[in-house]
């Protein structure tokens, strides 16, 4: 599967850290670590139990997906 | 365009943002132009003035607070860099300097560091695990923030976020919470300890013109990949810290994670 399919099964949300955690709580957006793992594995791992995304890993997927659009675009 | 992290904190508030939206919380443009009389922040002019005054509030950092900041932070996370469970030899060392047990069988205990941060550790209990040091997320959360800026300085891409967020699940005191900030920007340390609220109330507002120079580089779909070039390897993504979950339909914080998520979400709806 595509760095571009891939992406496209990735589910976008919006959210707030819990108030103990952020007691502000604004609204913030990003991804749920464990959607994330069905899909792309490897951009998330556990620390100390908690599951944390890997920025690095789901921007090289962003980078790939790019090619593949200019690629597409370019045919 | 070349954006040093300094222009994060000095750039003129009526600098081209771009598409960037004011989060409803921005209450004020001269944020960091209080006076410190009228607020109880901290004089930025003076600091950048004449940085010995930050000399004593980190211990021995002195004229090179940037370099000394680091090499602490290197030494004292190993430079092993991220994935690793090994500890710095500093480790228990500091912890106890810092008035924290180093016994890591100990049940969960919280210090509130400041009227918005505060550190647990051990027990599990909420975000399950249960091993040695639990949550430090406010403090680790602002190190987050801070990471998504160190991409405009070279300097502070000698660490990983997750080294920093490591320290800070297994349960950092506030001279080592302030410690890390000052291995990541001595003026961050100095905001962490000065700012009312300390750094998650700052970083509220700092997150305002980090989003700006963000979206002035990564303008459209290249953008969000070529503007960002050091990400961070460790974010808090896990639905057990969140509340409020839904589709993606908007954000009161514009940092790197939320243009990636509007990024796919843009995928998505063009497929």
């Amino acid at each position: 599967m595509s760095a571009l399919e891939k992406l496209k099964q990735l589910e976008p949300i919006q959210f707030r850290y819990k108030e103990e955690i952020d007691p502000t709580q604004p609204l913030r957006a990003g991804f749920s670590a464990q959607q994330v793992q069905k899909v792309i594995p490897e951009a998330v791992k556990e620390v100390d139990g908690v599951l944390m995304l890997d920025g690095n890993v789901l921007m090289n997927y962003i980078r790939m997906a790019r090619e593949e659009l200019l690629t597409d675009s370019s045919k | 365009m070349s954006l040093d992290f300094k222009d994060t904190f000095t750039m003129d508030p009526v600098y081209d943002v771009g598409t960037y939206t004011e989060p409803s919380w921005v209450t004020d443009d001269n944020f960091f132009k209080y006076d410190p009389k009228e607020t109880g922040g901290i004089d930025w002019s003076t600091i950048y003035a004449n940085p010995d005054v930050l000399q004593g509030s980190g211990d021995d950092y002195s004229s090179d607070l940037l370099s000394k900041g680091i090499k602490f932070a290197s030494d004292y996370f190993n430079s092993k860099g991220s994935g690793t469970d090994e500890q710095s030899q500093y480790f228990d060392q500091e912890k106890a300097a810092s008035g924290l047990p180093t016994d890591k069988s100990r049940e969960s205990w919280y210090q509130q560091v400041s009227p918005s941060v505060g550190l647990y550790g051990g027990g599990g209990g909420l975000y399950g695990g249960g091993g040695a040091g639990s949550m430090v997320l406010p403090a680790a959360q602002a190190v987050q923030s801070l990471s998504g800026m160190a991409g405009t300085n070279p300097g502070m891409q000698t660490l990983g976020f997750n080294d920093y967020a490591k320290a800070a699940v297994k349960g950092l005191g506030n001279q080592l919470v302030n410690k890390a900030l000052y291995g990541i920007n001595p003026v961050l340390g100095a905001v962490n300890q000065f700012y009312p609220g300390g750094a998650t109330e700052a970083f509220k507002d700092v997150t305002r013109f980090a989003g700006g120079i963000g979206n002035t580089i990564s303008k459209g779909v290249g953008g969000v990949v070529g503007g960002v070039k050091d990400f961070f390897e460790g974010i808090f993504c896990d639905e057990r810290l969140k509340v409020d979950i839904a589709p993606l339909e908007s954000t009161e914080v514009n940092d790197e994670l939320a243009q990636m998520a509007f990024f796919v979400k843009g995928l998505r709806e063009c497929s």
